[in-house]
Order: C-alpha cells, then sequence, then structure tokens
C-alpha cells in the first residue's frame, strides 16, 4: 500500500515550478498548497482554504483553529485525495505536523515538495512510513488534466471569467472592434477583440456545420439561431462580454448573408434578469470562495434561483432571508446565523441578548441602538478607525427579493423626485436619503431641475408652477436658486424668453467639434441597405461591387454612410472593404 | 514614468550600448515568459535609465515600486498594493495583503519593476518570488539595483535558478568611452580623444551618471564663454569644480 505522506525532491528551476504549476487540479481532486513566507498569521491552514480558492473576508474568522476545523471540512467537501505543499523545506516542522493530522484526519494524501533535502526533524514530524520520490515520478503519478490549448474541453467558453472584463462600446457590430481600439486601453481592447474574434468564429462554425447538414440540431429557422445565441451567451458573466459575443455572432451572421438586428438595451436588462447560468466557471468560483460553510450554503441558494457570479460574491445572509420578515428589525451583519454548535458556543452572551431584543422590534430598541452606533461611530470618526466605520454602514434593506436589487427609497428615477416626499425639506420626515446628503440644496430647486428634465424642452415658470402645483413665486425663486447652485457645474439655467427656462451646457466647457464627435458616434445600427451593400462589397465578385450595379437610392445613401463610417472605399468604381471592415470580419470569400 | 537623463541634461542622446541592447532583448523575453530579471551593476551605470528606455517602447501595464533600506515583507506587501490600487491598504495583514494581491495580479499581465532591489533582504525578495510562483499571478518581475541585489540572489539557489534574464553593467572601458561620449552630446563632437581620456580618468571613471553631471555643468562654462564644444580649459575648470581641487593634487 502507497504510504499516505511524500516528500518529492524538486529541483530549483523554473521548469520545476511550472511542473508544480501544472498538478493543481481542484476538479480531479489535487491541491498545490503555496505557503506564504514568513511566520506569525493565522497559520498553514489559511494557505491550504485559500488553495481551495477561498477568499478571506472582513468577517472570515481567523482563529487558527476554528480555520484548521474548516480546512479538514473543505477537504472533506471537495474530495481532495492529493494535497502537496510547495516549497514545503522552507516551513517549520509545525506546519509539517499540522498537514500531517490535517490529512490524516481526511484521509489525503500529503505530499511535501521540497528544493533541499529535509531536515531530520523535518522527517521525524511526519512520523514514519514516509515514501521519498523526485518530482518526475510525482508529475508521473499523479493524474492531471493535460493541456488545452484549444479550448476542447473548456465547457464554460466564458470570455469573462477573470474579472474586470470592461466596459464596451455602444455601436453596432460592423464598427465593434474599431471602437474597441479606439476607446478602449490596449489591453481591454485585445480582450475585447478577441472575444469578439471567439464569437465569430464560433457562429461561423455553427452556420457552416447547419448549412452542411452536419448538425442536426439546429435547423435553418429563426427559432434555431436564438436558442444558438442563447447558448452563445449563457457562460458570459457580465452584459458587456454578451454583447461582445453577440458582435461577433452579427458578423458571422452578416458574412453568411443575414442581417441580425440586435437591441442592446432590452439584451442588457434580459441578461440582467437572467444573468448567471449556474454552471459558468465564474459561478463555481464565487461559490467555491465562502470559507464559512453557511455562507456557501446561500450561496448555492442564490445560484439556483439564478443571481450572478458578482450577485453570488457580495452576499450576506441577509440577501436571502425570507421576505415576511422585517429587514430593519435584524441589521444584515446581525442576522440570524445557522452556525455550527462550535460556533454558537464561543458566541458572547451579550450579543444573543441583543439578538432577542431585534426579534421584538421597539422604539426603545430602536433608540439605543441608534444612540450605540451614533457614539461609536463618531468615536470611529475621530480615530480614523476605518474598519469600525466600515462595520457600521449598513446595507439598504432589500424589499425585492432578487438578490441585490435597491430599495424604492433609493429609486433614482425622476419621477420620485417630483413625489410629495421629496418636497419636504431636509430633516423633516418623509425626506429621501438623497435629501440628506446635500444639505445646501433644498428640494425645491431639486424638483424644478428634476421637471425640466422630464420635459426637454424650454418651459415657462407658468408652465414649471402648474405641474408643481406651486405659486409662480415660489418657482421663480427655486429657478433662481437652481442657477446659484448649478454653478459649479457642467449644466446652467438658460433664460430663452421672459421667464422662460431650460436646462443647457455651460457654455465653454465643450467644443462644437466635440459635440459633433458625439452625436456622429451615435449607435444607429446597420440598416438592411447597408447591410446588403456591405455584403456584397465583403465577399462577391467585381462585377457585383461596382457603383453602378447598386440596385436603389438607399443602397446609394447607405454606400455613402458606409464610406463616411470607414467601412468601405470606392477605387476606379469598384467598392472595396477597408482594413477596417476587414478586421472586423477577416471574410474569406466563398 | 519615461526616461530622462541625470539631472534633466538638455540635448543628450541616448547611447546604444552593448548593455542597453541586451536590456531591451532581456525585458522582451522576461515579458514574454512571464518570468524574472535583474539588472544589476554599480551605481550610475545606466540601469534604471535604460529599463525606462526599454519599457517606454513596450505596451506593458507596469509597476515601478522601490522600498527604504531593509524593509519587511508587510511593507513590501502594503507598498504593492498600494502602486496596484492606488488605494491605502489601511491595517490589513501580510496575509490579507498577500491574498489581495494575488487576486490583483490575477487579472491582466503585469511588468513589475523593483528599482533599487539592493536593499531588498532575503526575505522580501522570497514574498516576491513567491507572489511570482503563484499559479494565479500572471506578472513579470524585474529586479534592478546594485550589484548587492545580485549577491543575494546569488547566494540563494532557490532563487538564482529562477533567474531567467540576467543583464550586467559595468563602468565603460576607455575604448568605449571613446566611442559613445563623442555621440552622447554635441558638446563632444569636436573634443579630442585625449581631452574626453583625461576627463573619464579624473573623474567619470566610465560612469554614466559622472559623465552627466560633467556635461551639465560643462554646458554652464560653454554657455558662458560662447563656446560650441569642450575645450581643454573648460574641462579643467569643471573637474576643478566638481572634485574641489583634488585632481591638481593628483596631476
Amino acid at each position: 500500500m502507497t504510504p499516505r505522506v511524500q516528500i518529492a525532491q524538486a529541483d530549483q528551476t523554473p521548469a520545476s515550478t511550472a511542473a508544480v504549476k501544472r498538478l493543481h487540479d481542484l476538479g480531479r481532486g489535487v491541491v498545490v498548497v503555496y505557503p506564504t513566507p514568513g511566520r506569525g498569521g493565522e497559520g498553514i491552514a489559511r494557505d491550504v482554504l485559500q488553495a481551495l480558492g477561498k477568499r478571506f473576508r472582513d468577517r472570515t474568522p481567523r482563529d487558527p483553529r476554528r480555520l484548521e476545523v474548516l480546512a479538514v471540512l473543505w477537504l472533506r467537501a471537495e474530495r481532495v485525495a492529493e494535497l502537496l505543499l510547495a516549497a514545503a523545506d522552507r516551513r517549520p516542522e509545525d506546519d509539517w505536523m499540522l498537514l500531517r493530522r490535517l490529512c490524516g484526519e481526511t484521509g489525503t494524501r500529503l505530499t511535501m515538495i521540497v528544493e533541499q533535502p529535509a531536515s531530520d526533524h523535518h522527517v521525524a514530524a511526519l512520523g514514519g512510513d514516509v515514501r521519498e520520490l523526485t518530482l518526475a515520478e510525482l508529475v508521473a503519478e499523479t493524474p492531471v488534466m493535460p493541456e488545452d490549448p484549444w479550448g476542447l474541453f473548456d465547457k464554460s467558453g466564458s470570455p469573462d471569467d477573470r474579472p474586470g472584463y470592461p466596459p464596451v462600446p455602444d455601436v453596432d457590430f460592423a464598427l465593434f472592434p474599431s471602437a474597441c481600439t479606439d476607446v478602449l486601453l490596449q489591453y481591454d481592447a485585445g480582450w475585447a477583440v478577441r472575444t469578439f474574434d471567439q464569437a465569430r468564429r464560433a457562429t461561423m462554425l455553427w452556420l457552416e456545420l447547419r448549412r452542411r447538414g452536419i448538425d442536426e440540431r439546429h435547423g435553418p429557422s429563426p427559432r434555431h439561431a436564438h436558442a444558438f445565441l442563447d447558448t452563445l451567451v449563457a457562460p458570459c458573466v457580465t452584459v458587456d462580454a454578451a454583447i461582445t459575443f453577440l458582435r461577433g455572432a452579427q458578423a458571422a451572421f452578416l458574412l453568411d448573408g443575414i442581417l441580425l438586428e440586435i437591441d442592446a438595451d432590452a439584451f442588457a436588462v434580459d441578461h440582467e434578469r437572467h444573468a448567471g447560468a449556474p454552471a459558468t466557471t465564474a459561478t463555481a468560483m464565487a461559490l467555491r470562495s465562502y470559507p464559512e460553510p453557511q455562507l456557501a450554503a446561500a450561496g448555492a441558494l442564490a445560484c439556483a434561483t439564478r443571481a450572478n457570479p458578482a450577485q453570488i460574491a457580495g452576499l450576506t445572509l441577509a440577501a436571502v432571508t425570507p421576505r415576511r420578515r422585517q429587514p430593519r428589525e435584524r441589521p444584515p451583519h446581525r442576522a440570524a446565523v445557522p452556525a455550527a454548535a462550535g460556533r454558537t458556543k464561543a458566541r458572547p452572551p451579550r450579543r444573543r441578548r441583543r439578538r432577542r431584543r431585534a426579534s421584538v422590534p421597539s422604539a426603545r430598541w430602536h433608540a439605543a441602538r441608534r444612540r450605540t452606533s451614533r457614539s461609536k461611530l463618531s468615536r470611529a470618526d475621530q480615530s480614523r478607525d476605518q474598519l469600525a466605520v466600515r462595520h457600521h454602514l449598513r446595507m439598504e434593506p432589500i424589499h425585492n427579493p432578487r438578490v441585490g436589487n435597491l430599495s424604492p427609497a433609493r429609486d433614482p428615477s425622476a419621477h420620485r423626485a417630483l413625489s410629495q416626499r421629496s418636497r419636504t425639506a431636509p430633516g423633516l420626515p418623509g425626506c429621501r436619503p438623497a435629501d440628506k446628503l446635500d444639505r445646501y440644496r433644498t428640494s425645491d430647486d431639486r424638483a424644478v431641475e428634476a421637471l425640466l428634465a422630464s420635459v426637454h424642452e424650454p418651459c415657462t415658470a407658468h408652465q414649471l408652477a402648474c405641474g408643481l402645483r406651486w405659486t409662480v413665486e415660489r418657482t421663480i425663486d427655486a429657478l433662481r436658486r437652481l442657477e446659484a447652485n448649478l454653478a459649479t457645474t457642467g449644466q446652467t439655467v438658460e433664460r430663452v424668453g421672459h421667464h422662460t427656462y431650460a436646462l443647457a451646457a455651460r457654455p465653454g466647457i465643450v467644443t462644437g467639434a466635440e459635440v459633433a464627435r458625439c452625436v456622429r458616434h451615435d449607435r444607429k445600427p446597420l440598416d438592411l441597405a447597408a447591410a446588403s451593400v456591405l455584403h456584397r462589397a465583403l465577399i462577391r465578385p467585381g462585377e457585383e461591387r461596382a457603383r453602378d450595379a447598386l440596385r436603389s437610392p438607399a443602397e446609394n445613401a447607405a454606400v455613402a454612410r458606409l464610406i463616411a463610417a470607414g467601412l468601405l472605399e470606392e477605387k476606379a468604381g469598384v467598392l472595396w472593404p477597408t482594413q477596417r471592415a476587414e478586421t472586423t470580419f477577416a471574410a474569406t470569400p466563398r | 514614468m519615461t526616461a530622462s537623463h541625470h539631472l534633466g541634461l538638455v540635448g543628450a542622446r541616448v547611447v546604444r550600448t552593448a548593455e542597453v541592447l541586451l536590456s531591451g532583448r532581456a525585458i522582451r523575453d522576461v515579458l514574454s515568459a512571464q518570468a524574472l530579471g535583474v539588472m544589476h551593476g554599480p551605481a550610475g551605470s545606466g540601469k534604471t535609465f535604460t529599463a525606462r528606455l526599454v519599457l517606454d517602447e513596450l505596451a506593458v501595464a507596469q509597476a515601478w515600486v522601490q522600498f527604504p533600506s531593509r524593509p519587511t515583507m508587510l511593507h513590501v506587501a502594503r507598498r504593492l498594493y498600494r502602486e496596484l490600487t492606488g488605494a491605502d491598504p489601511g491595517r490589513a495583514n501580510r496575509f490579507d495583503l498577500s491574498e489581495e494581491l494575488i487576486a490583483l495580479l490575477a487579472g491582466r499581465k503585469w511588468l513589475l519593476v523593483v528599482d533599487e532591489a539592493q536593499w531588498l533582504n532575503r526575505e522580501c525578495i522570497e514574498y516576491l518570488r513567491h507572489l511570482h510562483d503563484h499559479p494565479r499571478t500572471r506578472f513579470s518581475l524585474l529586479l534592478v539595483g546594485g550589484d548587492g541585489c545580485w549577491r543575494v540572489l546569488s547566494r540563494e539557489p532557490m532563487l538564482r535558478s529562477r533567474i531567467y534574464r540576467r543583464v550586467r553593467f559595468a563602468p565603460m572601458r576607455l575604448q568605449t568611452v571613446l566611442q559613445v561620449i563623442p555621440g552622447y552630446h554635441p558638446v563632444y563632437q569636436d573634443a579630442s580623444a585625449d581631452l574626453l581620456a583625461m576627463v573619464d580618468d579624473r573623474y567619470a571613471h566610465g560612469c554614466f551618471r559622472e559623465w552627466a553631471s560633467f556635461t551639465h555643468s560643462a554646458l554652464a562654462f560653454c554657455h558662458e564663454q560662447n563656446n560650441p564644444t569642450l575645450t581643454e580649459p573648460i574641462a579643467r575648470a569643471v573637474l576643478e569644480l566638481h572634485a574641489g581641487g583634488e585632481i591638481e593634487d593628483a596631476a
């Protein structure tokens, strides 16, 4: 029988470092632990948890013993068969002994990867029956997934598994890659263009399979195309990545002679609503990142209700509180936790008392709590103790059962600004949280500002007064205050005529050229005529691309637009795709 | 951060010495392999200038850090966090910061340049190596420092063996000085080889920083005397100014 503890001798070369890196494969139960150098801290158990994908947050337990319990729990839960400790010769014997014990409890085989021969003390810490081998032997024995350079085994296909996918420009597919290059940082642009390319290639493959009748699951109807697009964007974590995917698909469809129109706004709303397919790698990583089992369970619940990875990552237990419970009675950081027995015992009795009070809401309790909070907060503010300040920051209560929705009190839409509640002065009952933010602005001037912005046209004071059911005097007074308050902003109240007002840009801040450029780069999608001309210019022979071969005035106008957009150019009466169009479509004429 | 000559010397050109050419190649290799590189040599030999010069031409997300003498691992972690995020790390400990740093360095490809790396001790280099070796991070590490930096690295086989590219800077030999300096600044264009040899022998000793200081002062003298090129009296006056009489004594 193979001993449960091994010492693997590795060379001190970058190649052996890379070989050890490749061994880590949580899916196959092989975990490589990279211990943080130095002594102290929460011990090696923390490094084990981190290797298992756990992320330590503000309220994550830090007690080394508790972390050891969690490490055992997660080693069992993840069914880890092999635990490897990289650079083990630089860790003290205590760590070796502790890992030996943890692995003994979970039935995991422990391998110490050393670059220098282990000392007798270290070997003694492992107890008897230790096997010694080389890194090459270890690599040969350890089950690893072969490298997948073509992404054949990557079922997720998510372009934004890594965080930080950039916000992409809102332009139609024909201009998408060039717009990315123009307005994104080089690295981000490369990422977006690669994603675009990935979707274009996948769609072209799908179209080809469909054409050859190989993929019988997908017929020729729009319904099947819709199903394909759904599958394509399903692994995307962010709306931007999904939109990039769809833009790439549009480019492939155009090459196939189909104009696929996508309403980006409607899609974004829909994606937000249905975001987060449970099977994505990002979702799994977010779920896996909780060291506490109860939070991981809450994450699984959120995942089952199709919350996306970002929502799961920012989850608190309060977010999955049943709706009938009053959220204000029990703030999120004090929510009832179905904790393990050990933790319940360790909890101080004072907190338990406070929780019992919270279950019976009373004005007295609220007042006492506010007093305590204020004093602690002010003390923390004076001492600049950021952690203490953060502790007192409360989440907005979630009235909507969907995770991450804001309460109606935070709803920033314009009609709320005009409601009766918002016209109350700051500090009075019923004022919105926003009223407290800017005490130099009264709600009257905010109301006229919101009304002017809602109407989009110049309004007379009389109109505004009628709309708000005020006197004209009050309205003009509010307009004057608004004008003064906007003095430091890019907007101003423009007096169009006698007591006629409109919101306008403050002169001298942006130039006419900047405005013109902004207007020119609108998100107007390609129409059918333009798509038809572009398609011909990309893949049809020269005689069909001649200017004279254009079929209608609409196509002539479309050519002018495409030339202006830099997608086509005319040479000797023939239309040619520009470099920009070639980059977008990378078309191979059929 | 762009490369600029010592003392903001006006009119100086970039001299393509062997070290500059080697550094360009080495930095590109380090970037493509996401490996660890080191540029070391005596003070004033142009290591930092060369690194900046090469990196100006490369479009890569880079973070330049410099630490005080013998920092702790916590100090290194805090400084890196501040450089990468622009935010204050607060009172987070080294372990929390390491986790944050690994997450930060897992995103885009970074080049981390540690200037004056000779001030790092073994533990700190070990800490950087830990971040670099972590399977999630994807950054290249360039250590730029004095010979002490190489001494620390070479003492530890586990660190020494991980150096993918090493560029050693040394003071220029006289032959190199005579080849390179006439192209360094217009003020030396018509200067005689004997004059350059004298300056190098008595003051600069093949060190670029000393040559930049000398040129800066010589330019001021030339300007005062409306003389576009360096002459022997000007050179002697500048030497006198820099060496405080030692040169005449030595002569």
